[in-house]
């Protein structure tokens, strides 16, 4: 049962015993009046009745016309008395009948001691031994009387007495009933009370347990700012030791805190829901906190706000990490740089060493009277010209890893084109290429391969004739695979000839390269010749090249 | 909350306040323990000893712890002097009659009142020329000496304006009041209620009766040797008894006269006569007292020899009813 409902019926009870005192009291109180109007009634009938006895007593003695007007007035008051005599129960209408019966008959007693008087019988010794008897049953009758009245009297005293020890027992009662309904509703009240209060007080515990333990950093503020609870963390993470906090200002703990912070606190403090997610704390001993933070107001019973709660998150050490990472960052980034440019340079170096050997060897073929060892060194130019061509694309580009080998190829055939000069110029040469990148050491055996089969179209295809076509085509096939095609329109290789049995070296390098490469050659010789190679495009798919094969 | 042990509580507490309040009384009914306490009665057999007749019937005597014995006497004067001579412990007797035994014993101790009647008759034959109370002039009234109508014969006489000398006053025994006149010995009678009843029934047209108390109602009383209300406890049982037999009368009119027309065999026409006329209620009043003065008074002057009255108060024995029903003497001490 709720407390609310406990003190309504508590109220309850008590106005509706309140209620029964009243009406107790109230009847009681009637009946005590209507008592003490019986009371006054009895007193005048014992009065008149005194008064008639004195009266008639002198009468004897004196029978004057005034005492005969005075025992008549007794007579009639005494008489009048008897309507108003009221009764309780069938005792007391008794009673009453008994007094009026006998107030009739002292009428009677009344009028016939006046008549022996006033007409008094011959023998004057008779009239007054009459008039004796006469006063004397007069007396007995107003006795009767008067005990009657007596016993009513006793009856009312008794009825009043009983009436008010009934009430002062139901008063009592119910006074009783009133203290215990009250006790009991107060000590259940009273229970709950402290239920309640052990209950908030269990709570508070629990809320301040749930706040010293909480793993973040958070305070718990009163509306002064005062701390009314605070975190484990919170005195590790501000370097408070074992302060005890609770009651004091926080801004008595932090006189550094800043003036903005002091007005977040007020925001929060008029409802609003404040945070930073990286704020710079200068504290007073000149160290520095990075802080993340919140403060929010907290509500009471009454809705009303009672204060904030803050909760903080010392930040400092990720953010130095961040600062430190971004650093090493910076620093890998221009390293990097570093030696991009160096491999660039390194390229560039490779390529204009390559390019300075073939140059030499151009040189020295050209310088050579034998026109065979000329022809040979004309290859070894091309050959180290195409190595150092896929240095020179490595450097040029961005990627200093991987080769466009479509860019290269289109620039290895122009060489090749140049370079054979009048072989080649009539020599119709289509390109079919989608961009494919190859690493180096998939790119400078392919190239190989590439000056190898066009050397041989443009020297060996045509025969000494002006006109022919070749056409280069790469791509990537379904599988992912690369596939670079080198045809010609030629005469097309001897019926009889094997390409893999073949002594020349340009063809031994081909088979040599396409190993390597781990390419799957096809030849076909239809009209002309065709060498398809398919291989791994893939950086990973292909071995590296070992110096020693 | 539990609220069923609070309410259980709370109804308790109730119940105890008023068993509290209603059982405290005793009952009345309630026979005291120990063996009954042995009381003879002497009683004289009207109306006016009814709540006799009734604590009888009912056992109200036993319930109050009293084994009683009753004799019955033509009078309340033969009874009394029964008391005197040790036959029985308590009278039932009028007023007057014990008014004149004081006189002569003054060891008679009035208990209570247990009812006042107007019943006492003067019944005169017709035969005898007596039409007129005037007419009992010079003729034979009876009477029964020092008893109700003794006295009731001279207050007619001096409101019927008639001096008592002019009559001729012949003292027969109460129980021959009836007889004597039917006989013709006496030519009327000053006759207890029930006397006269008898008389006016067995002289049938014969008879002329008058009212003789001025419906002045006489004490019928009980009385007791001093020596016996040394014994306050047996007195206090019969009168507990009494009370109860009142209450029981007030409530059952109609069976109280049935009870005396069968244990006593009162003729229920003259219950019906002399009933409304009784008055069966025990008290201890100062009209006890004015009565046994007067009759005091009076007895002294018509002794001739005067004396001093005694103090009335001196004869009552007012402890029993003090102790049963206080509020029942209305004396003035």
């Amino acid at each position: 049962m709720q407390m609310r409902t406990r003190l309504r019926i508590s109220v309850t009870a008590s106005l509706m015993l309140s209620l029964v005192v009243v009406g107790i009291v109230f009847a009681v109180l009637q009946g005590m009046h209507r008592e003490a109007q019986r009371n006054r009634t009895y007193t005048e009938i014992r009065s008149r009745i005194n008064a008639l006895n004195v009266t008639t007593a002198h009468f004897q003695s004196r029978p004057d016309a005034s005492a005969i007007h005075q025992i008549h007035n007794l007579q009639a008051s005494l008489a009048a008395l008897m309507p108003t005599m009221t009764f309780f129960d069938a005792g007391e209408a008794y009673l009453v009948g008994q007094i009026r019966a006998n107030t009739r008959d002292l009428g009677y007693a009344i009028e016939r001691l006046i008549a022996n008087v006033v007409e008094p019988p011959a023998a004057s010794r008779m009239q007054h031994e009459r008039s004796a008897v006469l006063v004397s049953q007069l007396w007995m009758k107003t006795q009767f009387i008067a005990d009657d009245i007596q016993r009513l009297a006793e009856i009312s005293q008794t009825r009043v007495t009983r009436a008010q020890g009934v009430a002062v027992i139901l008063t009592l009662a119910a006074v009783v009933a009133l203290l215990f309904i009250n006790t009991a509703i107060s000590y259940a009240t009273g229970r709950s009370l402290i239920r309640m209060q052990a209950g908030l007080r269990a709570s508070e515990e629990r809320l301040r347990l749930f706040i010293e333990h909480a793993p973040a950093a958070l305070a718990m503020f009163d509306r002064q700012m005062r701390y009314l609870s605070v975190s484990r963390r919170w005195m590790s993470d501000y370097n408070l030791g074992h302060r005890d906090l609770i009651g004091q200002s926080h801004y008595t703990v932090f006189p550094e805190i800043p003036e903005a912070w002091k007005q977040a606190h007020q925001r929060a403090l008029a409802g609003e829901v404040v945070r930073a997610e990286a704020d710079r704390f200068q504290r007073a001993d000149d160290s520095v906190q990075w802080l993340r933070w919140e403060v929010r107001p907290w509500r009471d019973q009454k809705n009303e706000i009672g204060g904030i709660m803050m909760f903080t998150e010392d930040i400092t050490a990720p953010k130095l990490a961040d600062e430190a990472l971004h650093a090493s960052e910076e620093h890998l980034r221009a390293s990097l740089e570093e030696k991009e440019v160096l491999l660039k340079e390194i390229h560039h170096r490779v390529k204009n060493n390559m390019q300075v050997i073939s140059s030499l060897v151009a040189l020295q073929a050209d310088e050579s009277p034998d026109g065979a060892l000329s022809a040979v060194l004309r290859e070894v130019t091309h050959r180290v010209r195409s190595m150092a061509m896929v240095h020179e694309k490595l450097y040029q580009s961005g990627d200093l890893a991987r080769v466009d080998f479509a860019d290269y190829t289109q620039g290895l055939l122009n060489y090749l084109w140049r370079a054979h000069g009048d072989a080649a110029a009539g020599i119709r040469l289509t390109l079919a290429l989608t961009p494919v990148m190859l690493v180096v050491n998939a790119a400078v055996p392919c190239g190989l391969i590439l000056n190898e089969l066009v050397s041989n179209a443009l020297k060996h295809a045509f025969n000494g004739h002006t006109a022919g076509h070749v056409s280069v085509s790469l791509g990537r096939v379904a599988d992912g695979r690369v596939r670079l095609t080198v045809r010609d329109d030629g005469a097309g290789l001897p019926p009889d000839f094997d390409w893999q049995k073949a002594r020349t070296l340009g063809l031994r390098l081909v088979q040599m390269l396409a190993g390597q490469l781990h390419a799957a050659v096809e030849v076909r010789s239809d009209g002309g010749t065709e060498f398809t190679l398919t291989f791994p495009g893939a950086t990973h798919d292909i071995p590296k090249h070992h110096p020693d094969r | 909350m539990k609220d069923a042990p609070h309410r259980n509580a709370f109804i308790a507490l109730l119940l105890s306040l008023a068993l509290g309040t209603w059982g405290c009384p005793g009952d009345p009914q309630q026979a005291p323990e120990g063996p009954p306490l042995k009381l003879s009665l002497a009683v004289r057999a009207v109306p006016d000893s009814a709540l006799i007749a009734i604590a009888q019937e009912r056992d109200f005597f036993k319930k109050a712890g009293l084994a009683v014995s009753i004799v019955i006497y033509p009078s309340g004067r033969q009874a009394l002097e029964a008391v005197c001579r040790d036959e029985a412990q308590v009278a039932t007797v009028a007023d007057i009659a014990v008014a004149a035994k004081l006189l002569e014993s003054p060891s008679i101790r009035v208990v209570a009142s247990i009812s006042t009647t107007v019943s006492s008759q003067i019944v005169a034959r017709k035969d005898r020329r007596i039409g007129t109370p005037m007419d009992l002039k010079g003729k034979r009234v009876g009477f029964s000496a020092n008893t109700t109508s003794d006295y009731f014969l001279y207050t007619f006489l001096m409101t019927e304006n008639i001096p008592p000398g002019e009559i001729r006053a012949v003292d027969i025994p109460p129980g021959w009041q009836a007889e004597a006149v039917v006989r013709g010995e006496v030519d009327a009678v000053s006759a207890f209620g029930d006397y006269a009843f008898a008389a006016k029934q067995r002289l049938g047209s014969n008879a002329i009766a008058w009212d003789c108390q001025n419906n002045l109602a006489y004490h019928w009383l009980l009385a007791a040797r001093q020596e016996f209300t040394r014994s306050p406890e047996v007195l206090g049982r019969l009168l507990r008894a009494l009370l109860a037999a009142e209450a029981f009368a007030r409530a059952n009119d109609a069976r109280a006269r049935q009870i005396l027309v069968r244990l006593w065999g009162l003729d229920p026409a003259f219950l019906e006569e002399v009933w409304p006329k009784t008055r069966a209620a025990v008290t201890l009043g100062q009209s006890v007292v004015t009565s046994l003065g007067n009759f005091l008074h009076w007895q002294i002057r018509k002794s001739g020899n005067p004396r001093e009255v005694p103090d009335v108060l001196d004869y009552l024995h007012t402890g029993a009813m003090d102790t049963v029903a206080p509020q029942l003497v209305t004396l003035y001490r």
